[in-house]
């Protein structure tokens, strides 16, 4: 990993009773697209507000490029927030909301100018540079909270939700949007979200949390297929997990069969979950053999199925009860619901699944 | 669309107004009145309006008024708005928040008592200036309780922005906070201006020997309704009627769609 700008020792915060950021560390790279993950109130704004400056820590620091951050002021640290509401200021227009943070820096009026302007482009709100905000769309508005922060071109920009408040449409456009954007201007992002799409489109790294604590930091790729625990396989995406026993040198399934699968460490005779995608899992015909490779094989009924344009997914049930999840390209074939089938698992898609510490 | 007449509700509607309005109406007419009587019309004059403005004791009652009015505004808008801030962000006290409005809820009487026995234990001499504090009692809580409202549906994630961007917290108040409250503000201090010029109970109380306008009225009034009280009252029910104008002027939205400080991203 490149130089870090970012990194987070052992952070620890309570409110009260509840425990915000139980032991949190991280390292976040120069340039980097990083998104902090985790379902609501696991800690991801307690996170973000601690290195922007805005909530202090109970244990713990906070460094940039090397430099512990300690207790310094919001405006004394070269770091920008994207706040959830925007914040924008409502009774400036949109050049004055972006300007604010250059005039503080005292700079000359035609940098400032040159600056706002530059910015206004990059995020196309040239045209509505004399608005108001009150006069703005959704969309809009987050646009100008972007620039308003863009522009002063910190070393790390903190985006709290920044796509929640805008509709299904405009939110996928805009996480590619974010994405072209931070190339363009080359800065370290730290997005805060709760939509696993969202982190998995945009980020080149995750933080999962929960529970104020990190389960694993893993590009989308490896969290997807490498998930650290259970709670992680099921929040990145779906996935088939099914109850078993860890063994000496790998995992039982009752009453299938037993296969070795690296089991990190879980004692023989424990509970160790698999888990295995749906665009992994293999429907056969019920008399077919299974392919080589697989660990279980099993009969089961086709439940429902359903083709949905580029795919096909499947629902089956064996004959303890289990549904297993299966999706299959445009051009498998698609089964009738009601009929018999054999799913079939192949070793190499198996994930051991300890319960994580969470 | 036409709504069938209904000849009595219209009567009744215009008593209605009579009554609201015909007593005003007499005297701002009687107020030009050329007669000495206050009930025969004799012809259109300006003499009680001369006569006013000749007046020095009510022109110095006027004056006196207007200083206590525009202290007392100043005192109660920095007092009360700081107590908002207070209230609003320092506190979860609900004894303290409640304890803000009761000055408003108080009878007047008895503010006027305690406050004559107040002045006497500290043996402060009644005058203009005892008048100012005691309207700066229930103008603090006045403003405070307005401010407070405007605090109140302000996102303070936008003064964080400030400080995120690179400005300090006082330079963010006077830029940020102050703007967005404003309104507040400004509807306080005429509300407690207002209220402040036509105070009679309280100043009654603790003016000492200063006369106010309206002690001067009431003084007035004891020999006799002469014209020239109805000059008085037409000339103050102008200024008032300036003052809300000015008020709504102020305070209205600027713009089909402004925006209002406080108003979130839907
Ligand atoms: N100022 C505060 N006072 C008391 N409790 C707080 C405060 N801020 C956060 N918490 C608590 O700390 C925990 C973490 O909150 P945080 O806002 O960081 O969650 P989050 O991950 O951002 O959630 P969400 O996705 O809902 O925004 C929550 O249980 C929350 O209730
Ligand atoms: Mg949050």
């Amino acid at each position: 990993m490149s130089h870090a700008v970012i990194a987070i020792e052992g952070a620890r915060k309570r409110f009260g009773e509840t425990i915000a950021l139980d032991g949190v560390s991280l390292e976040i790279a120069e340039g980097e697209f990083f998104a902090l993950l985790g379902p609501s109130g696991c800690g991801k704004t307690t996170l973000l507000r601690a290195i922007g400056g805005f909530a202090g820590l109970d244990q713990g620091r906070i460094l940039l490029d090397g430099a512990d951050l300690g207790r310094s002021r919001p405006y004394e640290r070269p770091v920008n927030m994207m706040f959830q509401s925007y914040a924008l200021f409502p009774h400036m227009r949109v050049r004055d909301n972006v300007a604010y943070g250059l005039r503080a820096e005292r700079l000359p009026r035609d940098e400032i100018d040159a600056r706002v302007d530059e910015v206004l482009g990059v995020v196309g709100l040239h045209d509505l540079a004399d608005r108001r905000p009150g006069q703005l769309s959704g969309g809009q508005r987050q646009r100008v909270a972007l620039a308003r922060a863009i522009v002063k071109r910190p070393r790390v920009l903190l985006l709290d939700e920044p796509l929640a408040a805008l509709d299904r449409q405009l939110r996928q456009e805009m996480q590619i949007e974010l994405k072209r954007l931070q190339h363009e201007v080359g800065l370290t992002f730290v997005v805060v979200t709760h939509d696993q799409e969202e982190a998995m489109t945009m980020a080149d790294r995750i933080a999962v949390m929960r529970s104020g604590r990190i389960l694993q930091v893993a590009t989308p790729r490896d969290l997807y297929r490498h998930p650290a625990d259970r709670f992680v396989a099921s929040f990145i995406g779906t996935m088939n997990i099914l109850d078993g026993v860890a063994t000496a040198d790998g995992v039982r399934l009752d009453p299938v069969g037993e296969v070795r699968l690296e089991a990190f460490g879980a004692a023989p005779g424990a509970p160790l979950a698999v888990g295995i995608r749906p665009d992994d899992v293999i429907l056969l015909d019920a008399d077919a053999p299974p392919p080589p490779g697989t660990a279980f094989a099993f009969p089961a009924q086709v439940e429902t199925t359903v083709f949905a344009g580029s795919q096909i997914h499947t629902l089956v049930r064996d004959t303890q009860g289990r549904a297993f999840a299966a999706t299959a390209g445009a051009g498998g074939e698609q089964r009738r619901e009601g009929s018999a089938c054999v799913v079939a698992l192949p070793l190499a898609a198996l994930v051991a699944l300890p319960e994580g510490s969470a | 669309m036409g709504e069938p007449r209904r000849p009595l509700l219209a009567a009744y509607m215009g008593a209605l107004f009579a009554f609201l309005y015909l007593p005003i109406a007499i005297l701002v007419v009687l107020s030009f009145n050329d007669s000495k009587l206050a009930t025969v019309w004799r012809g259109f004059s300006l003499r009680w309006y001369e006569e006013l403005f000749r007046d020095t004791e009510v022109l110095l009652s006027i004056r006196t008024t207007l200083v206590i009015a525009i202290a007392a505004t100043l005192l109660s808008i920095l007092f009360g708005t700081l107590l908002a801030f207070g209230i609003e962000r320092h506190t979860r006290s609900p004894a303290l928040e409640n304890g803000i409005y009761l000055p408003l809820l108080i009878p007047d009487v008895v503010t006027g008592i305690g406050l004559l026995s107040f002045f006497a234990t500290i043996s402060l001499p009644l005058g203009t200036t005892t008048v100012i504090i005691a309207h700066s009692v229930w103008g603090t809580a006045f403003a405070a309780a307005i401010v407070r409202t405007r605090l109140r549906g302000f996102d303070r994630s936008v003064e964080e922005a400030s400080l995120d961007l690179g400005v300090r917290e006082v330079p963010t108040f006077l830029r940020i906070t102050l703007p967005a409250i404003s309104p507040g503000i400004i509807a306080a201090a005429l509300v407690v201006f207002t209220l402040s010029i036509d105070e009679f109970i309280i100043a009654y109380f603790t003016a000492g020997q200063t006369v106010t306008f309206p002690i001067q009225v009431y003084s007035m009034i004891r020999f006799g309704v002469t014209p020239e009280i109805n000059a008085v009252a037409t000339v103050m029910l102008l200024f008032s009627m300036a003052l809300i104008v000015g008020a709504y002027l102020i305070a209205r939205p600027r713009g089909p769609r402004a925006a209002r400080p406080g108003e979130g991203p839907a």
